[in-house]
């Protein structure tokens, strides 16, 4: 289920107060952060943010077409390295 | 051939029917430049094995290829995931102010300032936004690879010249 419009989007309000503070100072400093489920607000346009993935920092530089998405779509916690055939496998 | 001298073309999806034909995607822009292959090198047990190529045709968003070599339904299962590789020297020239990623690696990354970061280590590319690796003292520096912070490559100096956020490699090496 979606979640309802009169909440708004869900956004970190430590990472949104961050945000404000670099937009009021008009600074670009990448901000580090763990809040995967943060909604990307118009605000975060022209900032790179730090997503963590479980391992590590990937940046991400915000643009208008990722306005609506949520900040863990740009930094995937998964690294596909193929399956596994029987024969690659090892007796035991 | 060693897997540094060749590029992943695709991998390959499934078998095909019954007489030994696969499905493979095609990793490129314009896989219409790859249906004239004789050879396809494929990925075995950490090596690169050469399988000649009887017919190859496009089909939705990848190919349909008929290897010599293989002529049953069970020896097409084996290919099943195995990715494709062909050699360095046939990817077509690109035009002026376009390279591929794998040129860039090993070139020095240096500000308009022209002070030096390190070299490119590599570029992940499998993710939405590409990102360039280097390394500062032993610390991995991510960067987004984009057109805000490369402003320009030069190749006959081998760099990268960067624009990077004010902060952003200090926020790795904390």
């Amino acid at each position: 289920m979606a979640r309802s419009l009169k909440k708004g989007p869900y956004i970190d309000f430590r990472l949104e107060n961050k945000v404000t503070q670099l937009n009021e100072a008009d600074k670009k400093t990448p901000i580090k952060t763990w809040s995967r489920r943060s909604m990307i607000s118009p605000d975060f346009i022209g900032h790179t943010i730090l997503v963590h993935n479980g391992n590590k920092f990937i940046p991400v530089y915000i643009t208008e077409n990722m306005v609506g998405h949520k900040l863990g779509e740009f930094a995937p916690t998964r690294n596909f390295r193929g399956h596994t055939s029987k024969k690659d496998k090892g007796k035991r | 051939m060693k897997k540094k001298s060749c590029f992943e073309l695709g991998k390959i999806v499934k078998p095909q029917g019954l007489k030994g034909e696969v499905y493979a995607t095609i990793d490129s822009d314009d896989p219409e430049n790859w249906l004239n292959l004789d050879f396809i090198f494929i990925e075995l047990r950490g090596g690169l094995a050469p399988f000649k190529v009887e017919t190859i045709f496009l089909n939705k968003e990848g190919a349909i290829i008929k290897f010599e070599e293989i002529e049953n339904l069970d020896q097409a299962s084996e290919l099943k995931g195995k990715k494709l590789f062909l050699p360095l020297e046939l990817l077509p020239e690109v035009k002026e102010g376009q390279f591929y990623y794998h040129d860039i690696i090993g070139y020095e990354i240096k500000n308009e300032k022209g002070e030096s970061f390190g070299k490119v280590d590599n570029i992940i590319t499998d993710i939405p936004q590409p990102v360039l690796i280097f390394f500062i003292d032993g610390k991995e520096i991510l960067a987004p690879f984009i057109d805000e912070t490369i402003k320009a490559i030069n190749h006959e100096r081998k760099s990268v010249i960067v624009s990077f956020p004010d902060g952003l490699i200090e926020a790795y090496l904390e």
